[in-house]
């Protein structure tokens, strides 16, 4: 069984699993910047077999973004 | 002792950084500009913003402002504030949100400013950034009402105070000798170190790069560069030099540019070579990708041969460029043409080399004690001609220790800059970079190019970049090497081992970690101090 997302978020962010909540999002807090974007990309791709690729990981730029995107896309899969 | 009285100089107006942008207007006044986040300004509009702002701080000072701050982050504002201050008479003096707050404090006193132009996004952080600062520079905050910020003894100008102003209609005259630009770069010390950049300084780069490039009123150029990296200059000033217009990035764009490259149609490409290694380690760069560009320009950190030749690949209608250059020498003074044929002999370490330096400019390699290396052997690159800037903002001592003057014939004593960086000169009159001075450590005695180890990790195809540190630290000699690699499909073991068979055992890293993304600085270099860093909080 795979990870829940918010281990995978508060993982790559080093932030507590506690503030990883759907309205949060891309440059809210200093932790997810741009570099750390990328990094999530990269672990949310190795945790769940996805590909994201360059349009869509301009769309997943909220925790609300990914947790739909990964539900629709394990519906298509 | 009463100080000697400073000579008043007879200006008369010239050519300077602002009289490309000018000129551009007067002849296209509804060409576009810049566009920011989908919305365009035509030379024209710019023009009257950035006079009406120039115009509002001259009348509230009382008198032609000095140094003007710009704490604006990729914004109108941002860019609209650089031709203000400019078109005022005054430096302008870049700020960045991203830094932080006691930093940006700092900056604002070391450089002594009489006004700040702020943006929206910026202004949150003013209130603290404010916060014992003595005496507060005039503030001029476009996007906001002034009565968010006003305080006693502070003079506020917001969106209201600035509607009835009108433009700015005689600019103050500049002459060469005048500062154009003071950016703050990172000092080993901690301290940020100012570097005042002449108008003669940036003409001359200014000059070469439109000749060299052929720009014209037809491109369309990136905003890779925060604007506190004084590459950002190349892609405003080059561009609107010539009548062409510039798209900003926003950050996220950045790591996926190629929608962004394509809705636009840019045809220039300026960046740091971090981003193309980015995008191959995300597989993001793919051939053909990049149709529109014409001019491809990495600058900033070494360019990995694996990245120079995956973005000609993208880029296949595209120049390909390596150019090399510290602030003091004002944004680039040596690059190579990238050519499939000739340059991968001429590659060191797998990086592109850093060529030739350009016409007007000398380049040379000198010793420790400022001797000429002749024998095709290493040395620090030195470089003299109209690039280098008058010295450090206020630190003499500073300044005659980097920047000094070099018998070259009996009669003739030239004044270089020295950068630090060392460098090897190919037969083909080709520099190479090999690493900083300072990253020519002792390990355990032995001398240690860090490049030659970080080359030797890159060679396995899985590794996108490299960064080797000398570690542990005792005494102030290095016991050994720990080594960061990021990439994907990274064997640890088998990376190791294939080190280990190309180095020496005092050059083998006692431990390879591998990451995701490696930290940046907030110029978007390797920060190889935060590396370092998370190795000390582990012991």
């Amino acid at each position: 069984m795979s990870k829940p997302i918010e281990a995978v978020i508060a993982e790559t962010f080093r932030i507590s699993p506690a503030a990883v909540l759907d309205t949060l999002a891309f440059n809210a807090i200093p932790e997810w910047d741009s570099l750390a974007h990328m990094d999530l990309m990269l672990a949310l791709e190795a945790a769940y077999g996805v590909t994201i690729d360059e349009d869509r990981m301009l769309e997943l730029t909220s925790v609300r973004a990914i947790r739909e995107f990964l539900r629709d896309g394990a519906r298509g899969a | 002792m009463t100080k000697p009285a400073e000579p008043v100089i007879d200006k008369v107006d010239g050519r300077s950084l602002r009289s490309g942008f000018l000129a551009s207007a007067a002849a296209h006044p509804q060409a576009t500009a810049l566009a920011v986040q989908g919305v365009t300004r035509t030379y024209g509009e710019l023009e009257t913003t950035a006079r009406i702002w120039a115009q509002a701080i001259g009348e509230a000072l009382g008198r032609r402002p000095e140094r003007v701050g710009i704490f604006g982050y990729r914004s109108e504002v941002s860019y609209a504030g650089v031709l203000a201050a400019l078109f005022g008479g005054a430096t302008f003096v870049p700020l960045n949100r991203t830094f932080p707050p006691a930093r940006t404090r700092r900056m604002i006193e070391a450089a002594n400013l009489d006004a700040i132009i702020v943006d929206q996004s910026s202004s949150v952080q003013l209130t603290e950034i404010l916060k014992g600062l003595r005496p507060t520079p005039l503030l001029l905050l476009p996007e906001n009402e002034a009565r968010e910020f006003s305080a006693p003894g502070r003079v506020v100008l917001g969106k209201s105070e600035l509607a009835g102003v009108s433009p700015l209609a005689a600019l103050p005259p500049v002459i060469p000798s005048d500062i154009a630009y003071l950016l703050f770069t990172s000092g080993s010390t901690g301290v940020p170190k100012g570097v005042p950049v002449t108008h003669g300084n940036v003409l001359h780069f200014i000059d070469v790069i439109t000749d060299r490039y052929g720009i014209t009123p037809a491109d369309r150029f990136s905003q890779t560069f925060d604007q506190t990296f004084d590459l950002s200059v190349f892609d405003l000033f080059v561009a609107w030099e010539r009548g062409a217009s510039v798209y900003a990035m926003q950050p996220l764009e950045l790591l996926a540019p190629t929608r962004f490259v394509t809705r636009n149609e840019l045809t220039v490409w300026f960046s740091v070579p971090s981003i193309p290694a980015l995008m191959r380690k995300k597989g993001f760069l793919k051939p053909g990708g990049f149709p529109s560009l014409r001019l491809s320009l990495f600058c900033g950190e070494p360019l990995p041969v694996a990245s120079a030749e995956a973005w000609q690949q993208a880029a296949p209608n595209s120049i390909l460029e390596n150019l090399y250059g510290p602030t003091e020498l004002t944004i680039a003074c040596l690059l190579h043409r990238w050519d499939p044929e000739r340059s991968p002999a001429l590659c060191v370490n797998g990086m592109v080399p850093i060529g030739r330096p350009f016409p007007g400019l000398g380049a040379m390699l000198l010793d420790d004690d400022l001797r000429p290396i002749t024998d095709g052997g290493a040395g620090e690159l030195c470089v003299c001609g109209p690039q280098t800037v008058p010295g450090y903002w206020q630190d003499d001592a500073k300044t005659a220790e980097r920047f000094v003057s070099v018998r070259v014939s009996p009669s003739i004593t030239v004044r270089v800059y020295r950068t630090g960086d060392r460098a090897a000169r190919h037969p083909s009159g080709d520099y190479v970079y090999l690493g900083r001075v300072d990253h020519q450590i002792k390990v355990l005695g032995h001398r240690v190019e860090l490049g030659e180890i970080e080359a030797a990790l890159r060679a396995d195809a899985a590794v996108v970049e490299a960064i080797a540190v000398g570690w542990p630290v005792e005494e102030g000699t290095a016991h050994g090497i720990v080594a960061f690699v990021s990439g994907s499909g990274i064997d640890q073991g088998r990376l190791l081992e294939a080190v280990r068979a190309k180095l020496p055992d005092y050059m083998t890293p006692r431990e390879i970690r591998v990451i995701d993304t490696m930290p940046l600085n907030p110029n978007g270099k390797i920060d190889r101090n935060a590396l370092q860093q998370r190795l000390d909080g582990t012991r």
